[in-house]
């Protein structure tokens, strides 16, 4: 074995060096991973073909809540199923890069998914394909040298493997073909017959038939777009378990073979990238549920274009920390389209809405949003964590106590307590008055905030109020905060005092300091020299200046 | 699938539970067991599966539980860990020795330093009197409007087996509800169907059929059944429902109709007629009489600024329903012209909703709330029973929660056991608890049993329309 050693580790080395530069990937998968360690949930999960593995899958992926561990468990699961596949097909030191490929293409499986793993249920997807490729290693090794096996363990694995224990009997078939002519075709057979009569036997009532070969694949639907395009990894590590066998027989050129694995390499790599916005979302999004502010404003401040989610955690951030209106003009961004998440017609808002509604102090419309999302695509340790604050914070106390129980049986999350609002969004809930909305309404966030005013009660809310009406330019908005003696602090946050100088009239007595009003009469002076000589040359000055206020903002960028 | 392995669990749990040693030397705890659920104080079937429970503090390590009764007999449960569960076998020979007597709980708890206390003892009531064999429910999260992975289940009261009638997962994309029974005959059900695969699946005798309910004269295809306790037909409510959220408000939904209707489907003619459709007027949660000579339902007059926008409700709390009461001729298969009104809620200005009559057809239990239909998602929730011969409403106050939503009550097959899902247990997950009637009063119910009690903490699913049956469906 020693010879095939580099393989192995090479295995290892490129599992953990993607998961470890993509560790969102582990946060994100450990967020959404429906929390499966109960007896109930394990009987759910064993209604259906590889039930066993999903449980299984679930436990594992409770590791990535540190993302090394997670990295090292996954990497060495590939590294596994390299060795075994390696002593399976018996190959020399060029074919065992060979070995490589159903591990490559389960690390694709994983990175390809990209904003599939926040809108589909994926129990234990993470981990439960790699456990049953790991098995079907096994059993291969075993079938080599017994025909019986080989088509034993299609009938007896199908309700731990599903699928895979079709692409197991495939496999084996392929294995035994030089050896046992014709009847290599029998483990095929038991590979085609199993999945028939195991559904008749255990699974009519939970699965229909044609489902049967696939049973333990994901179903991603979002709408009606299809992501069965994601599921191709999957495919492809199933026919390089039955198609290394063959190719092994070709006898290909040593160079050949190391070649074929880099090519799958680039390609799982390559299909496996996104965009930066998608890693730092959740990033933010995990932030956010822990109220690390910190790291979404540092995160803001550091990325030039945000996407809508971005900039609504990055405003949340200066909410939280009351400084919207000191904070929220200088940096400038630019608003990033997001075609990933475009593709599959979802509003990326929705990822973020059962946060957002939280730290809004809208904890009806919080738990509501985390219900329907667990409902959806499962429970897993985030919707958790937000559904318990949610009841706290409504004083839904034996809610909260059910929510961190069940948090509190997962691994890692045994001492887990349950945070009270900050005093931010306690202000924010008082505010709001109770009303009827429809569904429509709910999903409409924007056009809450657009509506803020009509909630005005507090100094926060109405911070918030002037902060979207100074975004929008709407002077409406602003004029009616601004004149509100009773929300007004004096001096105002610098931002809002900039604002003031541009949009009323008259300025209430004590908003603004007097060297903002200097500087905002130098601003004037420059600005209309510009507009008198449409010199741009000045442009450059005045950005230098006055880049970081309201005012560069107003004039220059929101136009 | 399922069952096998659980029943291999369970053994491998209950060998290695052993016997429970009663402690010698225990300090005595004033105050009442912090147990979950509480079943002290309740009454039991004489067949119930054991009432399994568990310590809610957090400290203790060791549990020590002996039941005894009356004549000497007792068995004992607990080992490390907070949770009691019983040995079936010897609970239930406990319990078939213990009828129409006592049981007393002694309940001893250690913690790290193995140092034992003692709770005052809790009765447990054994009735002489045996609850339905099976109800069944349909699990549903406490969602609003999305739905993926429902099923109606049936769960024998005798053990803790669960099984499933029917999931959703063999179509995607489909809802089921709305199960229901002809005189408690599993033999004879129905369930909806909707959005994928739709239609009313109707069971009768080991025949299965789907149809279609909705008809040209008809708002909608028949939704809150009832079936005629003799003939194959079966009385349905046709609605228009729509829901809004409330953005502070605790009871969070509200589910109306703007507009309802009653229709009588014959099962073998596939004929639908129409009961009563009055605009203006909601009518609703149809049941019929034991004898069948006499339909109940509920009735809401709309009054002027109900909604605004369409279907918008814009005074949710001005929709309130009485209770009305119908002939029925079973010969001619007609409907008396007028209805009579059993229980004026509205006039208390409260709504009663969800009536279901007693099999000796005395009594009516039934929902009341301050307003509107779908009680179990308001508070102020609670169930009653109208004695029909002397108009006296008894409030059932050891029965109903004083905090949260208890609906959908209805009676076992000999009228002794009340059965009601109630939102106590947390105020999010509807759960089912049953009460002993005695015929005069309601004794103090208990949560449905489960093998675990960390059943009820760690399952994200309500259990919906609870109904008895008196076997399992096939």
């Amino acid at each position: 074995m020693k010879k095939y050693i580099i393989c192995i580790l090479a295995t290892l080395a490129i599992g953990m060096g993607y998961l470890l530069s993509h560790s969102e990937i582990l946060m994100l998968a450990e967020y959404t991973n429906p929390v499966a360690m109960s007896p109930e949930t394990f009987s759910d999960l064993m209604q259906q073909p590889m039930g066993l593995l999903s449980w299984a899958g679930c436990w594992i992926v409770q590791l990535f809540h540190i993302p090394a561990l997670g990295a090292l468990t996954m990497s060495a699961l590939w590294a596994a199923i390299t060795a075994l596949l390696i002593k399976c097909w018996q190959l020399d030191k060029y074919g065992a890069a060979l070995a490589m490929l159903p591990s490559v293409a389960l690390l694709w499986s994983i990175g390809c998914l990209g904003y599939w793993m926040h809108y589909s249920n994926l129990t234990g997807y993470y981990a439960s394909h790699t456990l049953a490729v790991l098995v079907a290693a096994i059993m291969l090794c075993v079938s080599r040298k017994s025909l019986v096996a080989a088509i034993l363990s299609p009938w007896l694995l199908y309700p731990a493997m599903g699928f895979w224990a079709v692409a197991l009997g495939v496999a084996a078939a392929a294995l035994l073909a030089k050896n046992s002519g014709i009847r290599a075709l029998i483990p095929a057979a038991s590979a085609i017959l199993s999945p028939m009569a195991w559904h008749t036997l255990c699974y009519a009532r939970y699965m229909p038939l044609a489902h049967a070969w696939t049973a333990g694949l994901p179903t991603l639907l979002i709408n009606d777009v299809s992501g069965s395009q994601m599921l191709i990894p999957l495919y492809v590590c199933a026919i390089c378990l039955a198609a290394v066998a063959f190719i092994r027989e070709l006898r290909p050129r040593p160079w050949l073979q190391p070649s074929i694995a880099m090519a799958m390499l680039m390609l799982a790599l390559g299909g496996s990238s996104h965009s930066s916005q998608f890693y730092q979302e959740i990033r933010m999004q995990k932030a956010a549920v822990e109220g690390n502010w910190g790291l979404i404003l540092e995160s803001g401040d550091n990325n030039a274009e945000l996407t809508e989610t971005m900039k609504v955690f990055y405003e949340m951030a200066m909410a939280q920390t009351q400084t919207l209106g000191s904070h929220g003009f200088i940096i400038h961004h630019s608003y990033a389209d997001n075609p990933e998440s475009r593709a599959i017609k979802v509003n990326a808002m929705q990822m973020a809405a059962p946060i957002i509604h939280y730290y809004y102090g809208r904890y009806n419309i919080s738990t509501r949003w985390c219900v329907e999302v667990g409902v959806k695509y499962g429970f897993g340790t985030g919707l958790l964590r937000m559904l318990a604050m949610s009841a706290l914070a409504n004083g839904e106390t034996a809610a909260a106590m059910k929510y961190r129980e069940i948090i509190r049986r997962q691994m890692f999350f045994g001492n887990w307590e349950i945070p009270s609002p900050s005093h931010i969004t306690a202000d924010f809930h008082t505010g709001i008055q109770d009303r009827l909305e429809t569904d429509h309404d709910c999903d409409e966030y924007l056009k809450y905030i657009a509506t803020l005013p009509a909630n005005i009660h507090t100094k926060t809310a109405a911070m918030q109020a002037m902060y979207y009406a100074m975004q929008d330019r709407n002077m409406g908005i602003f004029r009616a905060m601004a004149y509100n003696d009773s929300l007004m602090d004096r001096p105002l946050q610098r931002h809002y005092q900039e604002a003031c100088l541009m949009m009323l009239d008259s300025i209430p007595q004590g908003l603004v300091e007097p060297h903002v009003e200097q500087s905002f009469s130098q601003f004037k002076e420059i600005t209309q020299q510009l507009q008198a000589t449409q010199n741009k040359d000045l442009i450059k000055p005045i950005h230098q200046k006055f880049g970081n206020t309201y005012w560069w903002y107003a004039m220059f960028e929101k136009q | 699938m399922t069952r096998p392995i659980s029943a291999i669990l369970a053994a491998l749990m209950l060998a290695s539970c052993g016997s429970v040693e009663i402690p010698g030397q225990y300090t005595t705890e004033n105050c009442q067991p912090p147990i979950f659920p509480d079943y002290g104080g309740a009454t039991i079937p004489c067949n119930i599966s054991p009432l399994n429970f568990m310590l809610s503090d957090t400290s203790i390590t060791e549990v020590s539980a002996r039941l005894k009764n009356g004549s000497g007999m007792e068995i004992t449960a607990g080992g490390k860990g907070r949770e009691v569960q019983y040995k079936p076998n010897e609970w239930r020979r406990m319990l078939e020795a213990s009828k129409g007597g006592c049981l007393t709980l002694e309940l001893y708890a250690a913690g790290p330093n193995h140092q034992w206390k003692r709770y005052p003892d809790s009765p447990i009531y054994v009735a002489d009197s045996k609850i339905d064999p099976y109800i069944s429910y349909r699990l549903i999260e406490p969602a609003y409007s999305i739905y993926e992975d429902m099923c109606l289940a049936q769960r024998c009261l005798e053990t803790h087996s669960e099984s499933v009638i029917h999931s959703s997962k063999i179509t995607y994309g489909q809802c089921v509800n709305c199960h229901s029974y002809q005189n408690y005959n599993p033999e004879r059900m129905l369930f909806h169907k909707r959005v994928s695969d739709a239609g009313t699946v109707i069971r009768i005798d080991g025949h299965e059929s789907t149809v279609d309910l909705k008809r040209p004269n008809t708002i909608s295809a028949g939704v809150y059944p009832s079936w005629h306790p003799r003939q194959k037909l079966v009385a349905f409510s046709t609605d228009k429902t729509h829901q809004m959220f409330h953005t502070q408000n605790l009871n969070k939904v509200e589910v109306y109709d703007t507009e309802s209707d009653l229709i009588l489907y014959d099962v073998d003619s596939d004929q639908v007629s129409v009961i009563t459709s009055t605009p203006d007027i909601l009518e609703v949660f149809p049941t019929w009489s034991p004898c069948g000579s006499f339909l109940y339902y509920c009735s809401a007059r709309l009054m002027p600024g109900t909604f605004k926008d369409g279907d918008n409700i814009d005074n949710h709390t001005l929709i309130k329903y009485d209770i009305l009461r119908l002939g029925f001729d079973t010969l001619s298969r007609t409907f008396a012209r007028n209805a009579d009104t059993i229980y004026s809620a509205s006039a208390k200005g409260k709504s009663a909703t969800l009536p279901r009559l007693s099999p000796d057809g005395s009594k009516l239990i039934f929902a009341e709330g301050g307003y509107g239909c779908f009680h179990i998602w308001h508070h102020d929730s609670q169930i009653r029973i109208l004695d029909l011969k002397t108009g006296a409403i008894d409030s059932l106050e050891t029965v109903n929660s004083p905090e949260y939503a208890d609906s959908y009550p209805s009676f076992s097959s000999n009228g002794e056991w009340i059965m009601l899902a109630s939102r106590r247990c947390d105020g999010q997950f509807s759960r089912i608890y049953i009460s002993y009637y005695d015929g005069k009063k309601a004794h103090k119910p208990f949560l449905l049993p489960q093998e675990s009690a960390w059943h009820n903490v760690m399952r994200l699913k309500s259990y919906n329309r609870p109904e008895f049956m008196t076997g399992p469906v096939r």
